[in-house]
């Protein structure tokens, strides 16, 4: 909620809004609304009129609460802390010195730090609580003594019960702590597995890339040896060629002709003079 | 249509798919109105949608910032509503019936749609909004739909309709005022909300 619709919320007809250690854009400020601001001593509050007081959450919240307001004056305290961090006991405690009953109580919106705002009002009666759903759109009504005992049931009954229901949020809250521990300590076994099996792959890598420098060797050794068995094989084409063409030639044959005849001649002779030096 | 969308889920059979969803939307609209417009999401209302079928009610409410309890009879209809909850946790489902829902909290508001005049059985009509009645804290808000009617008025032979003063007599006894009754003004329906507030 805005500090303007609060403010439309909660000043009377003819009230005027003081400022008390907040200065308001003039955006925030309700169109034709009076505003006194911090300082203006000489002009106090009235029936009606509404305080607008920026104050710590801390022990100094009490110095920041009138306690002379004058009945039917309003107060918005805006406490600059998380809901759910508000310190309850001190805020009450402050209103309560200043018989100023709680009416309201909001989140407000639109402002750079996380804010609360509790609307007072002052009074020496007891002020009955107010619809609280859409309840510009209707007037509140009650009916006297049973909304009290309606709202201190409540507040007896609930007690008890959000007391209950907070320890078993936080027993639930421990039990997904311990999960959540369990989980790590699953992932970190994962993770340490993970490494393991990546170092045994980075292992393999190496291994891989060895075998694939071998295997480039020997096939460079096998080109080498092919290349030199092409080179020995067309030279024994070569060689074979010649001894070819040799023994094609007229010159070849003749002298084989001859060495044949010459190992007849020699057989001969041997045979003839019984020679058998060699066998 | 193809694509199926949340609020096509329920409605009023004599109207079209469209027609549904423009009439979903306007009644979301009028019930903003009946809830006011101050959701704040990190301290929401805590809501109850009685009856909540599809959820459809349930999910558009939550999506104001507000946190909501769903709660139906039928187990495969809040199976379902299970499965399209939110991601953030603002809506939360249960299998109930509405004179036998008693949470350990109370509700800033109590809404039951299109449900009430569903039930004929007299006597589980009245327990069921007595029940409903007791769980809407001080100030708090009690949102009926039904027809807006002098007498009871059944439908075939499964919907009654109540009248209106059935409602605001059973309820003053359970320490609500009646508000107001806020039509729908949706076509030719003449249904809508009653309105109740818990003053003591």
């Amino acid at each position: 909620m805005l500090i303007r619709e609060l403010i439309i919320r909660h000043v009377g007809t003819d009230g005027a809004l003081h400022e008390r250690g907040i200065r308001l854009d003039q955006a925030q400020v309700p169109p034709g609304l009076r505003v006194h601001h911090d300082g203006d001593e000489a002009i106090p509050p009235v029936s009606g009129d509404l305080l607008l007081v920026a104050a710590p959450v801390g022990t100094g919240l009490r110095e920041h609460v009138d306690t002379d307001l004058p009945v039917g004056t309003a107060v918005v305290l805006l406490l600059e802390v998380e809901v759910a961090e508000l310190p309850v006991g001190r805020v009450l405690a402050a209103l309560a010195v200043a018989r100023l009953q709680v009416v309201e109580a909001a989140v407000v919106s639109g402002t750079p730090a996380a804010t609360v705002a509790v609307v007072a009002t002052r009074t020496d009666d007891l002020v009955a609580p107010q619809p609280y759903l859409a309840h510009d759109l209707e007037p509140g009504d009650h009916e006297g003594p049973a909304v009290l005992r309606r709202v201190l049931g409540e507040h007896t009954l609930e007690g008890l019960v959000q007391r209950a229901r907070e320890r078993a949020l936080l027993a639930q809250v421990a039990e997904i702590g311990v999960r959540l521990g369990q989980v790590t300590a699953e992932r970190e076994q994962f993770r340490a597995d993970r490494q393991g099996l990546e170092a045994t792959v980075r292992d393999l890598e190496v291994a891989r890339r060895d075998a694939d420098a071998e295997r480039k060797a020997m096939m460079s050794l096998v080109e080498d040896l092919r290349k030199e068995a092409d080179g020995a094989r067309k030279e024994a084409d070569a060689e074979r060629k010649r001894m070819k063409s040799l023994r094609g030639s007229t010159s070849f044959k003749v002298a084989s002709r001859l060495a044949g005849m010459s190992g007849t001649a020699r057989r001969i002779i041997r045979r003839a003079g019984h020679w058998n030096a060699r066998r | 249509m193809t694509t199926p969308d949340p609020w096509l889920a329920a409605g009023d059979l004599s109207y079209d798919d469209m027609g549904n969803l423009a009439f979903n939307a306007l009644r979301i609209g009028r019930l903003l109105d009946v809830l006011g417009t101050l959701a704040e999401p990190v301290a929401p209302l805590r809501l109850l949608d009685a009856g909540c079928g599809t959820g459809w009610l349930t999910r558009a409410l939550a999506s104001f910032g507000h946190q909501v309890d769903g709660i139906d009879s039928a187990t495969a209809t809040v199976e379902a509503c299970r499965g399209q909850s939110r991601a953030d946790g603002r809506d939360h489902y249960a299998v109930s019936r509405l004179d036998t829902w008693a949470p350990s909290y109370l509700y800033d508001a109590v809404v039951s749609v299109d449900v009430l005049f569903l039930i004929s059985q007299d006597s589980l009509w009245e327990a069921s909004v007595v029940n409903l009645a007791s769980l809407v804290r001080s100030g708090g808000r009690l949102v009926l739909a039904d027809h807006n009617l002098a007498q009871d008025h059944p439908w075939g032979g499964r919907q009654v309709s109540r009248a209106r003063r059935r409602y605001v007599d059973l309820l003053a006894a359970e320490g609500l005022v009646y508000r107001r009754s806020v039509p729908y003004e949706f076509r030719d329906s003449d249904a809508g909300f009653h309105v109740f507030d818990r003053i003591a």
